[in-house]
């Protein structure tokens, strides 16, 4: 079987290729977004992820020291690591120090802030693209890639709010939240490019009311950001 | 070497004991988790970056016996790791020994 999904928070990822599991679903491959499952017994398997050093490829050490604790690597992708256990083995858990969860959720921020930053350069690009007129879709293309870069932007935030309940039960110092970027501004600016694909294969009308809900949905988005300012 | 003021963290002052003789990465967690009854069960992530960390530091290194590609890696604690581990121990022993001087206040009340 196979789904597609993209996940930019690992939290989800692990507890959704757990509820597989259950369900008698064993995740055994990743090809961009693309989940391949096997059918097993149900809750056979218990997934893990883990940030490598290099990507795609893990060293003999690691490879051994994840065998010898009974687990096994399913899949590098990029810097992940996704790796399972018998369920029956006991709990699963690859980080069982505050000061190593700390190290890394660090390595994983730093990875979304390069992601975010070169989605940005990205953008900035396909916007000059479209205002050249050479690319007919750069406008569009910006709109699509502004859409990731908030996703992005939201993973490296999910992980600095984790580092900060890390430090909190390290210091004992309850730190100041941090608030998400809107899902509504996704949604705007996916609608926004769209359009700007569309454009010349609708009416008049239809493309007036995706523009009109595009920035509906980006004044909500920004509106959504300002209140949870004030929580 | 830069010096390194701030006290071991558990992983690392049990790590470093279980080196005193040679041994494997799960060695190293059977080990710990023989010695502190369950309680401290290292998961393989913080002991592989445990294991990275204190190579770099040069408190242990790889046991030169079996540099032989098949068997498995065994680490063992190097000199200046012992000295770490003993002046971490002296401190310890200090803090649990000046801790009695809390019963004494105790009995004055």
């Amino acid at each position: 079987m196979f789904k597609y999904r993209l996940y930019f928070n690992k939290a989800a990822m692990i507890e959704w290729l757990n509820e597989m599991s259950v369900k008698g679903w064993a995740m055994t491959h990743f090809f961009a977004g693309l989940y391949t499952f096997e059918e097993c017994q149900p809750g056979k398997y218990v997934y893990q992820v883990d940030f490598g050093e290099k990507m795609f490829s893990v060293k003999d050490e690691y490879k051994e020291l994840i065998h010898d604790t009974g687990a096994e690597i399913v899949q590098c992708w990029g810097y992940w690591i996704i790796l399972r256990k018998l369920a029956a083995s006991g709990a699963f858990e690859l980080y069982t120090d505050t000061g190593s969860k700390i190290e890394y959720y660090i390595k994983i921020r730093r990875m979304f802030k390069i992601v975010t930053i070169i989605e940005l350069v990205c953008i900035w690009w396909n916007l000059m693209a479209g205002i050249a007129g050479k690319n007919l879709y750069g406008f569009a293309f910006a709109f699509l890639l502004a859409v990731f870069a908030i996703a992005l932007g939201n993973g490296a935030i999910w992980a600095t709010n984790i580092i900060n309940r890390l430090r909190e039960a390290q210091s004992g110092i309850k730190i100041e939240k941090r608030r998400k970027v809107s899902v509504l501004l996704a949604a705007g600016l996916f609608f926004n490019s769209f359009a700007w694909i569309i454009q010349e294969n609708v009416s008049r009308s239809i493309l007036h009311f995706i523009q009109m809900a595009a920035v509906a949905l980006l004044l909500a988005g920004i509106w959504d950001i300002s209140k949870k300012r004030n929580v | 070497m830069p010096e390194i003021d701030n006290p071991l963290t558990e992983a690392f002052y049990y790590i470093l004991l279980a080196l005193r003789r040679p041994n494997h990465g799960y060695g190293v967690i059977q080990e710990v988790e023989q010695i502190t009854d369950g309680r401290v069960v290292l998961g393989a992530g913080t002991l592989y970056g445990a294991l990275q960390t204190l190579q770099k530091r040069g408190w242990i290194k790889i046991h030169s016996a079996d540099l032989d590609a098949r068997r498995k890696k065994e680490y063992i604690i190097t000199d200046l790791g012992k000295q770490v581990f003993q002046r971490e121990r002296a401190r310890l022993e200090e803090l649990v020994e000046n801790g009695k001087i809390m019963e004494e206040g105790r009995l004055e009340n």
